[in-house]
């Protein structure tokens, strides 16, 4: 009986541990997905129908990172008082992005006073680099999935035989 | 609102180093005050009647002015390329804020501003009851007749056009309301800040913004059956013959032009076709009699 439970234990922990390890790469996974749609949108509203920022930072539906994203961008801009630069690229140092993806994001900020067609571009650019950005970490995530996962059972497998 | 609360909404525009400073000014200052005025590498100042005077000895920077701009338009230029090209942008709470730079210039038009090195926020005031006395004059046989405003500039047209949409499509108890059209070309008459009228123009009154008065006109006339169009500051012939083809609908208009009298707009190069076409019946002269408007209607043919 001890033994079983000493089993289950040691498996719900590999279990864990894995979700440990997992987790923050699912996270920027679902930033850069997110992210990459709603810049596409941003980069509609600004080139095609030249949409106010305050309207196009208060659409919602592009999931948690996303929303949560223009919704400080908003808040910090036109509520708060800062400049729009600055509340931008505040709420890019919160996502759960690598240092260089932050940086692409952040430089979007100081261009809002270009031309609709510019401005557009730049937007729509950057969407794109996360959107590639997105498969390669998907790629990548799926090939260490791979081998995570089977090598975590076989270690906890081990461990139970060992002890056992 | 009071001329107090007006300059200081309009001072909330500012960059927040010469705001504070706007602030400070006496009441008496800020209730006169009819401009902002900021210059790069210059103090700031407000334009009073009198003339010019200096709010801050702090120098405006070419960043302080770039913020203002950025924050007028909510970080959304592209979105107000239309007005800033011709060299304004409407701010929210119905002012007007001027812009000079360097022009971004080709196929033999404006397309932006850059480089920006002035700006001037125009403190819109809204005097509502100043056409009260006006409008039974405006009147005959029940009917409204076409009226052209006149007076120099800054002899407050744009007020009294205002405070005439203003009554004329309200209505009144011996008055029916006029349905209005207003073509509101360069957006000094609603001051219309995203698609909503930033003054009070009556609950009949529809507003074409931003649209020359030659293209307006037609489109408001097929469009909104008008019974009364409102326009500013006539200068082209193609407006008159466009209020012409208005008039010949049976649509009535109101409108504006500079001149300090009809002896003045007798010798403008468009008098001759305003003649032609007997668009208007009546003429309302503003002068200005020791500090005080005054207001004379006559006959546009006497």
């Amino acid at each position: 009986m001890l033994k079983a439970l000493g089993t289950l234990l040691l498996l719900a922990g590999t279990f864990l541990l894995r979700q440990k390890l997992t987790s923050p790469r699912k996270a920027r996974l679902a930033a850069l997905w997110e992210l990459s749609q709603a810049l596409a949108f941003l980069a509609r509203g600004i080139a095609s129908t030249r949409t106010p920022m305050p309207r196009l930072l208060q659409t919602r539906g592009f999931g948690g990172w996303g929303d949560g994203f223009f919704a400080a961008v908003y808040e910090g801009a036109f509520e708060q008082g800062k400049t729009l630069p600055d509340s931008w690229q505040a709420a890019a140092c919160a996502l759960p992005l690598s240092e260089s993806e932050r940086q692409e994001l952040s430089a979007l900020g100081g261009q809002f006073s270009e031309s609709a067609a510019e401005l557009g571009k730049k937007v729509a650019f950057c969407s794109e680099t996360l959107h590639g950005r997105w498969e390669n970490a998907q790629r990548e995530c799926k090939e260490r999935e791979k081998t995570e996962g089977p090598l975590c059972l076989c270690g906890a497998l081990l461990f139970v035989i060992l002890l056992i | 609102m009071n001329g107090i609360d007006r300059f200081e909404l309009a001072a909330q525009t500012l960059p927040p180093e010469l705001k504070r400073a706007a602030l400070q000014l006496p009441d008496h200052e800020k209730c006169r005050t009819e401009e902002f005025r900021l210059r790069v590498n210059r103090p700031p100042s407000v334009l009073l009647r009198e003339g010019e005077k200096c709010f801050s000895g702090e120098l405006v920077t070419q960043q302080m002015l770039e913020r203002m701009l950025s924050e007028a338009t909510e970080y959304s230029r592209y979105a107000s390329i239309e007005t800033l090209r011709r060299g304004f942008l409407s701010v929210r709470g119905g002012f007007r804020l001027g812009v000079c730079g360097t022009g971004v210039e080709f196929d033999g038009k404006n397309h932006d501003i850059k480089d920006v090195s002035s700006l001037c926020l125009r403190i819109l005031r809204e005097i509502c009851g100043v056409a009260e006395p006006v409008v039974p004059l405006l009147f005959e046989g029940g009917c409204f007749q076409s009226t052209l405003l006149l007076s120099p500039p800054g002899g407050g047209k744009t007020t009294l056009l205002r405070d005439l949409i203003r009554t004329l499509s309200n209505g009144s108890l011996d008055r029916p309301a006029l349905r209005t059209a207003l073509v509101d070309e360069r957006s000094e008459v609603a001051c219309s800040y995203r698609g909503e009228a930033q003054m009070e123009l009556g609950a009949h009154t529809d507003v074409l913004d931003g649209c020359s008065k030659a293209i307006g006109i037609p489109m408001v006339l097929r469009a909104m059956n008008p019974q009364l169009i409102a326009l500013d500051e006539i200068t082209a012939a193609q407006d008159v013959e466009a209020m012409a083809q208005a008039a010949n609908c049976g649509v009535a208009l109101l409108a504006s032009m500079h001149a300090r009298s009809k002896a003045e707009l007798e010798r403008k190069p468009l008098y001759p076709l305003l003649r032609e076409v007997q668009v208007f019946q009546k003429i309302v002269t503003i002068r200005l009699e020791r500090g005080e408007r005054i207001y004379e209607v006559e006959s546009f043919d006497a």
